[in-house]
């Protein structure tokens, strides 16, 4: 297997809502592997989402980043904004939920992939319709003609779903970011799509971040899975190994009661001003059924393991 | 973290209670947006206010009483701190008398366009899509002719009169009114608590006045406020175009008609004081007219998210 | 588009029909007798008397039931008889004909500065909200908003003619000079950037900047981001193509006092535009005029209603699409876009 393409190192996002600062992000560190989906799961407010936002520095205004993004030999977080928009679309792409909501209304599906080849090969673009044909029809969609000469809201949900699919694929970037893309999406359509996706990844060597909070689809279309809680990843590791000995309670809670990670298990989900800052205990503290007296004096757990990594102080599986 | 609106209890005593008003969803206890302005507009309106009504205190002189002796002082004269006009009036009174005629002017003409507005948009909001887009179609039709071309129109063929002044501003500034308080009323049909009353059987005019009505006041009360604004600025026009009061009153406009005779001799004075005094006034009534439009809409968002 | 076109136009007659018949309302129900103030304005003064002022009611036909004066008075208007001005003796057509090309002129020089200032500002305040910026174009805008677009133009006429001495303030050109273009110009400046600047541009830019404030979070422009496109392109196809509906809209709906404004801004710089030929009329009360001028006005006014419908259908495809489905597109979106007047 071949280096990480892309390495998040200890990533702390602070968000400025008017209840006060929000630690997002707090201390997060993914890798991912050329052919390789990493799936992230996690309930709402996780940071998930925001993590993965923050690598290509796609935040609100006043969001303050520290640590590290590494693409290569470069730190994204680092970057000058030049730099980093030649790197955003061309070489890490994002594709955001609500797929309707990230088309511009007013444009045509071919203005967006003649926008996009415009923005990165400049007076080179005379290509784009066929690169768009090209990337349509991987994406699934037969009748590319059509397609690009429509409206976003004429077309239906999985096709505007893969039509953002391709639009994030069309220049064969090496990190595709997908922020819970098959959300909205009937379990046909689903399949399809993350289908499509892993074959992304199986023949270009394309690394996929999938974000989701389905377990289900992770345990299927992903090789990796890293679960995020309260702003920090407190298990990763292969996926079929995760969930069938998942070593942090979280995860074994999650497990135990099948996935609608939105629904809480008991207890206050993390997030708000309620969010510890860094240094501070364990956030699943609150509501963990394994607590060890440790757990309430020493700092919250490290990231530790080998091909497998915890964040706790009393794992279920004591690692083999 | 919010307190959900208070609904009332569908008893038959219903009736007899008094009108129902909906709590707001609380916020963080700082002040609402626009309290600032709401606060500064008014005490600026204020100090206009009471300077103009009280103006006798100010100024001994009589703001219509000519004098051919002191014609033209510029501002800094012995007893004429701002000066004095062409037939040697004095002109701080004449900007304090303007005062009141502006002030009021705008205030009546608001209130007329309120009232007629009201009325209108009330029977729009409440009765039937027919009704409805015929009255509003006939308010579009209103709001294509250019009002202050009808203004202009009507003045001339009446005599120049206060009250022939807040008749034909009010007349054609209630349009904008009426569209606010129909969308209040469309909106707040549908409310529970309206139902709850429409079935025992309440009449339409009560549940219009008692009902409705109170829980539409904020942004009612906002449009008003632009229309004073609008009305104060109407009548300066107005009368600068020599169509407002009668002319030997003093009010800003016509003070300004004879400044621009004065432009080419450099007495800029003459355009500085009434103008000064309007935009004064204005930026105090818009203020107000901000600040309240801001309080009645907690989810408008100004600036940073 | 042809269709969403031609359907706005056919809707504009009937409101176009309603609109004559509130001017003939206003100008026969309005206190004052025309007959009396006609005879009162030849005679200089003198009160004319009982038997004279009902030879000129019979003469003008005011005597005759109004539904007949009205029909009459539409009939004649369709020919484009306006009537014979009062105080002229000249048909007023011909006043018209003079009078209309120089107030189009100033208005729409007006207006597309008017837009371009807009939008200027509220994309400057719009995309960086709570800075010093923002709160200056917003002061700087209020300002604006108190001052009656008269009182800028005196103001104008004052500064840079009195005082710098570098653009005229009368007139369309020097008189006695042969008309160019270049004349034309100069003495366009001034009040069309005061009509530009009046105080209605608060509205627009607070309208611009509201709105491009919103899209800028808003997913598509942020995916438009995350894909790399550069800042201008996400400004000029995302941001604006949003943020200019709704300003069309309040644009459409305001025309009428915009149209206002720019006739107090004639009588000020003496533009000789249908305005100035209005205040005339009024003085000496010659009601062919004014009815005619009131009349056109409200139909330029209609008319720029449509056009600015149609502006927003061709920048929405939604809306093209939507009204194929329903035809009261018109109230929805300007209510949808939150449209209100100013």
């Amino acid at each position: 297997m071949s280096g990480p393409v892309l390495r998040i190192d200890d990533l702390q996002v602070l968000l400025r809502t008017r209840e006060g600062t929000v630690r997002a992000v707090n201390g997060v560190s993914l890798t991912a592997y050329p052919g390789k989906v990493l799936a992230l799961v996690g309930e709402s407010g996780c940071g998930k989402s925001t993590t993965v936002r923050a690598v290509l520095r796609v935040l609100p205004p006043g969001a303050q980043v520290t640590g590290h993004a590494w693409f290569g030999e470069h730190d994204l977080l680092r970057l000058p904004g030049s730099a980093l928009r030649r790197i955003r679309g061309r070489h890490i792409a994002l594709v955001f939920q609500n797929a309707v909501a990230s088309l511009n209304p007013t444009r045509t599906v071919a203005d967006h992939f003649r926008d996009t080849v415009w923005a990165h090969f400049g007076l080179r673009s005379i290509l784009w319709r066929s690169l768009a044909h090209e990337a349509l029809q991987r994406a699934g969609l037969t009748d590319a003609g059509s397609i690009l000469s429509a409206y976003p809201f004429e077309l239906s949900g999985g096709q505007q779903q893969r039509v953002a699919l391709a639009l994030a694929t069309v220049l064969q970037p090496a990190v595709l970011l997908a922020d819970e893309i098959t959300t909205a999406l009937d379990v046909t359509t689903q399949a399809l799509v993350l289908d499509q996706l892993r074959a992304y990844a199986r023949t270009d060597g394309l690394a996929v971040v999938l974000i989701t909070h389905d377990l289900a689809v992770a345990a299927r279309w992903a090789d990796e899975l890293a679960v995020m809680y309260g702003g920090m990843v407190v298990e990763e590791g292969p996926v079929k190994t995760v969930l069938s000995r998942p070593a942090h309670p979280y995860t074994a809670l999650l497990i135990a009661c099948q996935p609608r990670l939105d629904s809480v298990p008991h207890g206050v989900p993390p997030g708000g001003v309620d969010s510890p800052p860094e240094g501070e205990r364990c956030p699943f503290l609150p509501r963990c059924p394994q607590v060890q007296p440790r757990c309430r004096t020493e700092p919250r757990p490290p990231l530790v393991g080998d091909g497998r990594r915890v964040a706790c102080y009393a794992p279920c599986d004591e690692a083999r | 973290m919010q307190t959900p609106p208070e609904v009332p209890t569908v008893t038959s005593t219903a009736a007899t209670l008094g009108p129902v008003r909906l709590s707001h969803a609380r916020r963080r206890t700082r002040f609402h947006p626009g309290t600032g302005a709401l606060l500064t507009g008014c005490a600026l309106l204020l100090f206009l206010a009471s300077a103009s009504l009280l103006a006798p205190v100010f100024t001994p002189y009589d703001p219509l009483a000519t004098d051919a002796s002191i014609t033209e002082l510029p501002p800094g004269s012995p007893g004429h701190p701002l000066g004095t006009d062409t037939l040697g009036r004095d002109l701080l009174t004449r900007v304090l008398y303007g005062g009141r005629v502006s002030l009021s002017v705008g205030v009546l003409a608001a209130g007329l366009s309120l009232l007629i507005g009201t009325a209108v948009g009330a029977v729009a909001g409440m009765s039937n899509p027919v009704l409805d887009a015929l009255l509003m179609r006939t308010v579009d039709a209103l709001l294509a002719l250019p009002l202050l071309v009808v203004a202009i129109a009507v003045q001339a063929v009446t005599d120049p009169s206060l009250t022939n002044v807040v008749l034909v501003i009010g007349i054609t500034g209630w349009m904008p009114v009426a569209r606010v308080v129909r969308v209040q009323f469309l909106a707040l049909r549908q409310r529970d608590f309206v139902r709850a009353a429409v079935a025992l059987g309440t009449p339409g005019r009560r549940i219009a006045w008692r009902h409705i009505l109170p829980n539409a006041l904020p942004p009612i009360l906002a449009v008003t406020a632009f229309q004073v604004s609008h009305a104060i600025m109407t009548e300066s026009t107005l009368s600068f175009l020599g169509l407002g009061v009668p002319p030997h009153h003093p009010t800003w406009g016509n003070m300004l008609t004879a400044a621009q005779q004065h432009l080419l001799t450099g007495q800029w004075w003459t355009l500085l004081w009434p103008g000064g005094a309007i935009v004064l006034t204005l930026l105090a009534v818009n203020l107000i007219a901000e600040g309240l439009r801001q309080r009645g809409n907690p989810y408008a968002i100004r600036g940073e998210r | 588009m042809v269709r969403y076109v031609v359907v706005r136009l056919v809707e504009a007659l009937p409101l176009i029909v309603l609109l004559s018949m509130v001017t003939f309302a206003l100008l026969t129900v309005a206190p004052g007798d025309p007959a009396a103030a006609l005879l009162q304005s030849r005679a200089g003064g003198t009160p004319p008397r009982p038997e004279d002022i009902e030879r000129v009611r019979h003469n003008l036909g005011l005597d005759r039931p109004w539904p007949e004066r009205y029909l009459r008075w539409a009939a004649r208007m369709l020919h484009g008889d306006f009537g014979t001005s009062y105080l002229k003796q000249r048909p007023v057509g011909a006043v018209l004909r003079e009078t209309l090309p120089p107030t189009l002129l100033l208005t729409s020089t007006a207006l597309l500065l008017m837009v371009g200032l807009a939008l200027v500002l509220g994309l400057g305040a719009g995309l960086a909200p709570g800075t010093w910026l923002a709160r200056g174009i917003g002061t700087l805008v209020l300002l604006l908003y108190s001052a009656p677009t008269f009182l800028i133009g005196l103001l104008a006429v004052l500064l840079f003619s009195v005082r710098w001495g570098i653009l005229p303030s009368s007139g369309m050109s020097r008189a006695g000079a042969e008309i160019t273009a270049t004349e034309v110009l100069r003495h366009l400046v001034l009040p069309a950037l005061v009509l530009a600047v009046g105080h209605h541009l608060a509205a627009y830019v607070r309208l611009v900047e509201v709105a491009v404030n919103d899209v800028r979070h808003a997913p598509f422009v942020q995916s438009a981001v995350a894909r790399g496109l550069p800042g201008w392109m996400v400004i000029l196809w995302y941001v604006v193509p949003h943020s200019l509906p709704p300003f069309i809209a309040q644009l459409g709906t305001s025309l009428g006092s915009l149209v206002g404004g720019a006739y107090a801004v004639e009588v000020i710089f003496s533009w000789p535009g249908m305005g100035r030929a209005a205040m005339q009329a009024a003085a000496g009360r010659d009601y062919p005029v004014l009815m005619a001028v009131v009349l056109l006005t409200g139909i330029v006014v209609v008319l720029g209603n449509v056009l600015a419908d149609v502006l927003v259908a061709a920048l929405d495809p939604r809306v093209r699409a939507h009204w194929a489905s329903s035809p009261d597109t018109r109230v929805q979106t300007s209510e949808a876009y939150g449209a209100n007047t100013a």
